[in-house]
């Protein structure tokens, strides 16, 4: 089953009067299940082709299907809840909301979706034992480390079960051991839970663990 | 549930950035508290004064005749008094009830006269009603039994140089058109600290003024007092329906109009206060909140992301609002509640101007703020709402963001350059730490814009309120002077004391030559002044009359512009008067009709003259045309047996300002030390310190404007230093000393400060020319009528030399406020700095 399919997925952007080609009629099939990576060098559109899948930045031209929906004609409204229920997101930093406990962090997503109290709290508790972090689930990011803050912005990533999970450059600020520790913990998710991942990234520790490599250059894939 | 997570993070996101939340709300705090303050002053004030004077005097409403409010006659008087009494006392909401004949006559003590109003009360019940009986200073109350006993004020009987045991005689018209005549004497010296009634009111018993003025029996009011002061018109309302229609019923507002007028005048200026910082406190406010959101510009965006919706979003930040503005509202009704409870207790001296307040009816020099809990819930609900109302367009802001922009830290280039900004450039071509002030400027020109409305909102408001009180005293001081004081005016030691006919100037003519010889003289005029009862077949009114020569008084004086009907004086020696429509109306007198006359004249005797009123003057000032009439010198001299002297010469300059200057040229001039001269500000002390009294709220208000101007450029700095961590700390690591750090947020604060102050002089000056020409009308406030000099169109007018220094030190003040967020942009840790996004 197709997690993702893109067709002539193009995004151009303008800067006063120079047009960046970011993305170049990009073609691209992602199965559910897979564990992805996509890599190439800064400027390649390994970025820009996330946030069109996140349905964070709409193409300027050609078609894209998440979890079998095209994007395209969904209202911003639509686009806001298909992120909030299919959608998993790591950043690459701050990827908490620095207010909420480790908990809370991970209970925010599936507060939105409106799943109840003892379910939702239960769920965060098991997901956070899941990644390592059973007991600290009362701190705050501040009081964690980068490594601790990832897997804390994973296990909100996968809590709501989404089609897909998107991580752009998820351990560009944590220590190689900290960075493979995190790799390890994403691929066994997917073993065990099915979740399909896809990063962006240009760490070699990210690619070797990757069971699919994407190269992108100038806004085009090209293996 | 969904609900309590953006309160939660609304709440989570105020702690967070402790600094700013604490900033934001002693911002609101203190606006708060400033108004709670100022409208506790205004209505402790307010209350005061009716509590004073109905206290003192008229009680909460008074049963009469119908239509002797309007026309206080004898002939408007009425029997029953008993048993209206027995049937009206204690019921309801009446708590006491009492009779009262009251009538104007001239009081003369041993050698002086003045003109008062008698009173007649029965003393036990009288006590019941009013408070006066508490304030006495001498001796006793009135006695029932004792026909003969009288009490007054202090002053009046200082003026009368009477004391307790001494003989004062009354006369006046009797009900029945004969003279009325009685011996009394003082038992009773009382002072209440309210003018009218230390200066112009004596007591006697009931049947003694019945005696007096032919009322046997009949009363000419019922006063009373309730056991609530806010249940007067219910109260008003019972009785009228209980009365029938031989009978009047009124309430302290229509018994005193003026007090009314007062009230509500205290109140607009109030709102108009209240208005002027409702907008600081809003635009501060707002420039929090949205520093507050660009500052978190990652964290929402990551939040929208996720899949929060942007309505989601615009309202934890509406929380955070709401939550900033409730505590911001407890703490600030807490602080004033505190500081206006501790003046009421304390009270507020108003020390050298306490005459200024004296001069309102009811008031005394120190004033007990009050704060009412009804004011202060609607202060702080529409603060509440101004609070979360400003931060309806950083809300919205936020739930706009561009989710990847707002996660990458991008922001959007801005576009929007300032041509000011250029213009400085272009004068700064070396000076880099400028420059990087003037770009941290423009790169956020929305902030730029909140912060000078900020600062330009406050110095437009004060401007105004500056303007306003200019304008106030510019033509107090002209109209005043013109119409009748003149700007200098020379005079025996003592005259304007007692106004005595045996105090005169001696070799008139000689001593007017000599003022007029003066290069700063443009004209002089001899008057001959003294203190008279006139009568009509049917009235009394106390009067001040002028003697003059109509020649050499139009020279000086306008009065003569103001005739509505008939001319001014003719050129003979006619027996003629001009008088004002007020006095016209009470003593219920026309053109062409006579009018008498009765003054103590210089032999000791009471001289008395019938004069013809020839014309009729409206001032637009009710105290000058109530209490103001001029007639011939020759007149004025038979009246007091005086030859051919002149009391005063008043004297017009060429320029008001050189009053002090002439004075000393003229004092130099004088041979007798007996002789003065004085300007108008002694003419009319008065207004002198009313104004004076204006001055010194509008110095408190300032204060304020300026606590929260300052706390709202100091937070709009410290804000931007604080979005700028990661770049201040670059420039630290690249090797800038702290010391330049902290230029450039001085220059920021420079150029913000100096273009806030050229935006509020622009709006301000632009505000002022409107007034300036349109005019401010007060007349629905109909307080202008009492104060000498002031008609009812104020037209706002700047002075520099009042304004210049406030506003050197609104931008002194704002370069102040900068202090500390360089301070702390130049401590930053450039390591820590550079960690932070």
């Amino acid at each position: 089953m197709l997690s993702v399919r893109t067709k002539k997925l193009t995004k151009i952007y303008r800067q006063d009067s120079i047009e960046v080609r970011a993305l170049d009629g990009v073609d691209l099939d992602i199965e559910s299940g897979e564990f992805m990576a996509l890599v190439g060098p800064s400027g390649s559109g390994k970025s820009t082709l996330l946030n069109l899948i996140g349905g964070l930045d709409r193409p300027t031209s050609g078609q894209l299907w998440v979890d079998g929906q095209e994007l395209e004609p969904l209202s911003t409204r639509a686009l806001t809840d298909l992120r909030l229920r299919r959608i998993g997101f790591v950043f690459q930093e701050f990827n908490l909301i620095p207010v909420l406990t480790a908990l809370e962090n991970v209970e925010y997503v599936m507060l939105l979706q409106g799943v109840p109290d003892s379910a939702r709290r239960e769920r965060a508790r098991t997901i956070l034992a899941d990644v390592g972090l059973a007991g600290m689930e009362d701190r705050r990011p501040g009081e964690l480390s980068g490594g601790q803050q990832q897997r804390v912005a994973v296990a909100r990533a996968i809590v709501s079960e989404p089609a897909i999970v998107l991580a752009d450059e998820p351990t560009a600020n944590l220590d190689s051991a900290t960075g493979a520790a995190l790799m390890d913990l994403m691929r066994r998710l997917n073993e065990t839970k099915g979740v399909t991942f896809v990063f962006s990234t240009h760490d070699p520790m990210v690619m070797e663990r990757a069971r699919r490599l994407v190269r992108l250059k100038d806004g085009r894939i090209v293996n | 549930m969904r609900q309590r997570v953006f309160l939660r993070l609304a709440r989570r996101g105020l702690r967070r950035n402790l600094r700013r939340s604490v900033i934001t709300l002693s911002a609101i705090a203190t606006g708060l508290a400033a108004l709670v303050f100022l409208w506790g002053y205004v209505d402790g004030t307010n209350r005061q004064m009716i509590g004073n004077i109905t206290g003192y005097l008229t009680g909460h409403l008074q049963v009469h005749q119908r239509g002797y409010h309007d026309d206080p006659t004898l002939d408007l008087t009425f029997d029953r008094a008993d048993a209206l009494m027995a049937r009206f006392d204690k019921q309801g909401r009446i708590a006491a009830i009492a009779p009262r004949v009251e009538s104007q006559a001239l009081a003369s003590g041993a050698e002086k006269t003045r003109g008062v109003m008698v009173i007649g009360v029965d003393p036990e019940r009288e006590r019941r009603v009013t408070t006066l009986h508490r304030a006495l200073k001498q001796g006793a109350y009135l006695d029932a039994t004792d026909r003969q006993g009288m009490i007054l004020g202090d002053r009046l009987a200082e003026i009368l140089r009477v004391n307790v045991g001494a003989e004062v005689a009354l006369v006046t018209q009797a009900a029945d058109g004969s003279i009325g005549a009685g011996r009394f004497r003082v038992r009773g010296i009382y002072r209440s600290g309210i003018d009218v009634i230390d200066t112009s009111l004596v007591f006697v018993t009931l049947p003694a003024a019945q005696a007096l003025l032919s009322l046997e029996g009949r009363v000419t009011a019922l006063i009373a007092r309730l056991t609530e002061l806010d249940d007067v018109p219910r109260s008003v309302t019972e009785l009228r329906r209980e009365l029938d229609t031989g009978f009047e019923v009124l309430g302290w507002e229509a018994l005193m109009p003026e007090l009314a007028g007062n009230v509500a005048l205290h109140k607009m200026f109030a709102y108009i206060i209240l208005f002027v910082m409702f907008v600081v406190v809003a635009l501060g406010i707002a420039n929090t909140i949205l520093m507050g959101v660009m500052e978190r510009t990652h964290e929402f965006g990551m939040m929208l992301a996720l899949g929060t919706r942007p309505v989601q979003v615009a309202r934890t930040v509406l929380y955070e609002a709401l939550l900033l503005g409730l505590g911001a509202v407890a703490l600030g009704s807490a602080f004033g509640t505190g500081v206006t409870g501790y003046f009421g207790y304390r009270g507020i001296d108003l020390g050298d101007y306490s005459q200024a307040v004296q001069m309102m009816p009811g008031l005394t020099g120190i004033v007990y703020p009050s704060v009412r809990l009804e004011y202060l819930l609607l202060l702080a609900a529409t603060l509440l709402t101004t609070t979360v109302c400003a931060s309806v367009y950083p809300a919205w802001k936020a739930a706009r963001l561009a989710p990847i922009d707002a996660i990458r830290g991008a922001r959007p280039a801005s576009r929007t350059r300032l041509p000011a900004f250029r213009f400085a450039f272009a004068f700064l071509p070396r000076a880099v730490f400028a420059r990087l002030a003037l770009r941290g400027i423009a790169r956020n020109p929305r902030r730029a814009l909140l912060t000078l409305g900020a600062l330009g909102a406050g110095l437009a408001a004060y401007l105004f309120l500056s303007a306003f009180t200019s304008g106030f005293y510019l033509q107090m001081r002209d109209n005043a002077t013109d119409l009748i004081a003149g700007h200098v005016q020379v005079e025996s030691n003592g005259f304007r004391d007692e106004y005595d006919a045996k105090l005169m100037l001696a070799q008139t003519d000689r001593l007017l030559a000599r003022v007029r010889a003066s290069p700063l003289v443009a004209a002089a005029a001899p008057r001959l002044q003294a203190q008279t009862m006139a009568s009509s077949p049917t009235k009394s009114e106390p009067l001040m009359i002028y003697g003059v020569d109509p020649q050499a008084e139009t020279q000086v004086t306008t009065l003569h512009k103001k005739i509505v009907e008939g001319a001014y004086l003719s050129d003979g020696r006619a027996r003629e008067i001009v008088i004002g429509r007020k006095l016209a109306e009470r003593l219920r007198v026309r053109l062409g009709e006579k009018i008498v006359l009765m003054a103590p004249a210089a032999d000791g005797s009471l001289g008395s003259a019938a004069l013809r009123i020839v014309g009729i003057v409206d001032t637009g000032n009710d105290m000058i045309d109530r209490t103001v009439a001029v007639t011939h010198m020759a007149v004025a001299r038979e009246l007091l047996a005086v030859a051919s002297e002149a009391s005063t010469i008043a004297v017009r300059l060429y320029d008001i300002d050189t009053a002090e200057a002439a004075v000393a040229a003229l004092t130099a001039g004088l041979t007798a030390p007996v002789q003065r001269v004085v300007t108008w500000k002694t003419l009319l002390p008065v207004m002198v310190q009313m104004l004076d009294l204006i001055r010194v709220n509008l110095r408190v208000i300032l204060i304020v404007v300026f606590a929260v101007v300052a706390l709202g450029v100091m937070n709009t700095l410290l804000m931007a230093v604080l979005e700028r961590t990661r770049e201040f700390g670059l420039q630290l690591a690249l090797g800038t000393q702290p010391a330049q750090i902290v230029r450039t947020v001085l220059y920021e604060s420079l150029v913000l400060g100096a273009l806030g102050l050229g935006a509020g002089i622009a709006a301000g000056a632009l505000i002022v020319g409107y007034f300036h020409t349109a005019g401010f009308d007060l007349s629905r406030y109909a307080v202008t009528g009492r104060i000498p000099g002031l008609t009812s169109v104020i037209y706002p007018t700047i002075l520099l030399g009042n304004v210049w220094l406030p506003i050197a030190a609104l931008f002194l003040t704002s370069l102040a406020a900068a202090l500390y967020p360089a301070w702390r942009a130049a401590r930053l840790d450039a390591v820590q700095a550079l960690r932070h996004v």
